[in-house]
């Protein structure tokens, strides 16, 4: 293991790679600072900025942005009280009553300080955890990827937003669409309308940008734009006052790291629900309780450890089971792609150079992005200025060229646009876009797997339950399935005692 | 007794099982030979996710709780961005990447209301000169031309 990290830092520290992770951590911290960019979204329109970058190159962008994002996020959160992204909401909490005290420049110093915490421990949790997961998941036959498949689907349960219900017909949806093109196994062209550029199937990367990006334009233009004004706040840094104090801050970093991860390994766990319940517990073990909700760090710093610690745990299932953690690591799917790598456990026979490298990207963005925490924060805080009517415009553009870039043909547009009107209108209707990309990733797999193992058996449907680990990965599902249940009552529970905690 | 009412979320699911059942009936004219007795063949598993589709949009249509989040709102102004959206894709392989980007940029931020004229067209021309510089000339990948070659 030790060997693999060594030569992942090897491939990282060259001139080259670590200006692309200096890029990424920039221009994720500035578009997840810029509200109304979501991190997948981010994401999805950068995916073609790597058409022509190798594999490594294009991971390390991809990452150190997903890393940048989520720190970025709580910089508009803290200075504007308006979130950049779900996850960070929690922040404006406290984040923005530190701003009210004149105390913004601490609450940014302690996030980059949580941020960077959180995010080793993520990094550190995913290197010790995802090599025996898919030494384990190298073993799987037709049977049990047929189960993991089918895990995935209900994975769907914590991906979504607007009921279980919703959810499952969105993810249908997804695994419905991928059966346009040449059936795998006869070669039967399905559902093509005649067309010969539909053989091979609807293309990935443009579905994401339409899913995640184009249909933020229309949902922005329903919202009209909002006036947003950066007070003449100081954003000098600040430390703790003390050494118990700042010993305090890790000890609360580490608590919502550990809450983070434990919350992102179960598949769609996510960065929202994993914040929501750091900050319930770090109000339960702060001395001050009745300081939450006016202005305390400890309720910045805990849900900002778990935010960033998410980052790596939710690359444990994509790497070693090949099903996305959460959106943003859907989106990373398709770099994975683009390159020819299917993300999964044979990544670690076929690629494992370029996993490692990907490692030694996520720490060295960590520290790119506490670095420029430091220096930049006055320009970050700028970034949230963007009138979001500009922002639009930009997005439209940048998802056309990116979608054509693609395919270099037309069939990469039109899917882009079709996908952006079918995301504008679940979105409309509450629903989460992610099990649509949950859908389009498992369809394939599901399909491939279900026929080779009937082939296999003699069509012998018994063959699919005969396997210990199949069934296990039954059991687990049914458990997943069951986590919405759970962690929605939770979520309430959690919401509500904020509130309580406010208004005391 | 509750009244049932039409939400529009409950429109996005019927929508949603209207399409299950084209598909559905799109399967029929398919050729589902297979290879080998044993494969389930090529109807098998599309009927499936057409099937579930189905049923869970009806699912949620009977039990999933109308969402009350602001999700955004569907007014003239996202009808005119979405058909400035469509036109883009129509102008795109017709007027070639530059002049289509530009006029397409220049509407949008237009029907927004965004700023200045001068504002509109400055950042028209640097958005659409930008990419254009990255994408065709740094990254070598071509983007559409129109009759005046680019």
């Amino acid at each position: 293991m030790l060997d693999g990290l060594a030569s992942g830092f090897h491939q990282i520290f060259t001139l080259h790679y670590l200006w692309i992770v200096l890029i990424g951590s920039a221009v994720g911290i500035a578009a997840g600072a810029t509200p109304g960019m979501s991190t997948a979204g981010t994401l999805a329109i950068l995916i073609p900025f790597t058409f022509t970058m190798d594999a490594v190159g294009s991971l390390a962008l991809l990452a150190s942005v997903y890393t940048g994002a989520q720190y970025g996020g709580s910089i508009s959160a803290t200075l504007l009280n308006t979130p950049g992204a779900p996850e960070s909401a929690v922040i404006t909490f406290d984040g923005y009553p530190l701003t009210q005290q004149g105390k913004a420049g601490k609450a940014l110093t302690a996030l980059i300080l949580a941020g960077l915490v959180g995010g080793l421990v993520g990094t550190i949790v995913l290197v010790l955890a995802v090599v025996p997961l898919a030494k384990e998941a190298l073993r799987f036959g037709p049977a049990e990827m047929f189960a993991l498949a089918i895990f995935g689907i209900t994975v769907v349960g914590g991906l979504v937003q607007g009921g279980i219900w919703r959810g499952l017909a969105a993810a249908s949806l997804g695994l419905l669409v991928m059966m346009v093109g040449q059936d795998p196994v006869t070669g039967t062209n399905r559902f093509t309308l005649g067309s010969t550029a539909l053989l091979g199937g609807i293309p990935f990367i443009p579905a994401l940008i339409g899913l995640f990006a184009l249909s933020e334009v229309f949902l922005l233009a329903g919202k009209g734009d909002k006036h947003v004004e950066l007070r003449n706040v100081t954003t000098k840094h600040e430390w703790a006052g003390s050494w118990s104090e700042f010993r305090t801050w890790i000890r609360f970093m580490l608590v919502g790291a550990a809450v983070g991860i434990f919350v992102a390994v179960h598949p769609g766990g996510g960065a929202t629900i994993a914040s929501l319940i750091a900050y319930s517990v770090a109000r339960q073990m702060s001395k001050n309780p009745g300081l939450f909700g006016k202005g305390a760090i400890e309720g910045i710093i805990t849900p900002e450890a778990a935010d960033k610690a998410t980052v790596g745990a939710a690359m444990i299932p994509l790497l070693g089971l090949g099903i996305p953690g959460s959106a943003s690591s859907a989106v990373l799917i398709g770099a994975f792609t683009l390159h020819g790598i299917e993300p999964g456990p044979m990544i670690f026979k076929n690629h494992v150079d370029i996993v490692w490298a990907l490692f030694a990207a996520l720490f060295v963005a960590n520290f790119m992005v506490f670095a420029l925490g430091f220096v930049g924060v006055p320009l970050f805080a700028r970034v949230t200025l963007i009138p979001r009517k500009f922002l639009m415009a930009a997005i439209v553009a940048l998802c056309f060229v990116g979608a054509y870039a693609n395919g270099s043909n037309m069939l990469a547009v039109w899917t882009a646009l079709a996908f952006g009107i079918i995301g504008f209108l679940l979105r409309r209707a509450g629903v989460s876009v992610a099990p649509i990309v949950l859908g389009l990733v498992l369809g394939p797999l599901l399909e491939t797997n279900l026929r080779q193992a009937m082939i296999i058996s003699n069509g012998n449907w018994l063959y699919l339950l005969q396997s210990p680990i199949a069934l296990f990965l039954y059991a687990l599902g049914l458990a997943s399935a069951l986590w919405p249940v759970v962690s929605g009552y939770r979520k309430k529970r959690m919401l509500a005692a904020v509130v309580a905690g406010e208004l005391e | 007794m509750k009244r049932f009412a039409i939400t529009y979320d409950r429109g996005v699911m019927l929508a949603l099982i209207v399409f299950g059942v084209a598909v559905f009936a799109a399967s029929t004219r398919i050729d589902g030979a297979t290879t080998s007795p044993s494969d389930i063949g090529p109807l098998f598993v599309p009927r499936i996710f057409a099937g579930a589709l189905i049923l869970f949009a009806v699912l949620a249509i009977l039990f999933s709780k109308p969402s009350t989040e602001d999700h955004g709102g569907f007014n003239v102004t996202t009808l005119a961005v979405a058909a400035l959206v469509i036109a883009y894709a129509l102008l795109l392989p017709r007027l070639g990447y530059v002049a289509s980007t530009l006029l397409i940029l220049m509407a949008i931020l237009n029907v927004l209301r965004a700023g200045s004229w001068w504002s509109t067209l400055l950042f028209s021309i640097g958005m659409t000169g930008g990419l254009y510089l990255i994408f065709e000339k740094v990254l070598t990948i071509g983007l559409p031309s129109g009759p005046w070659g680019f």
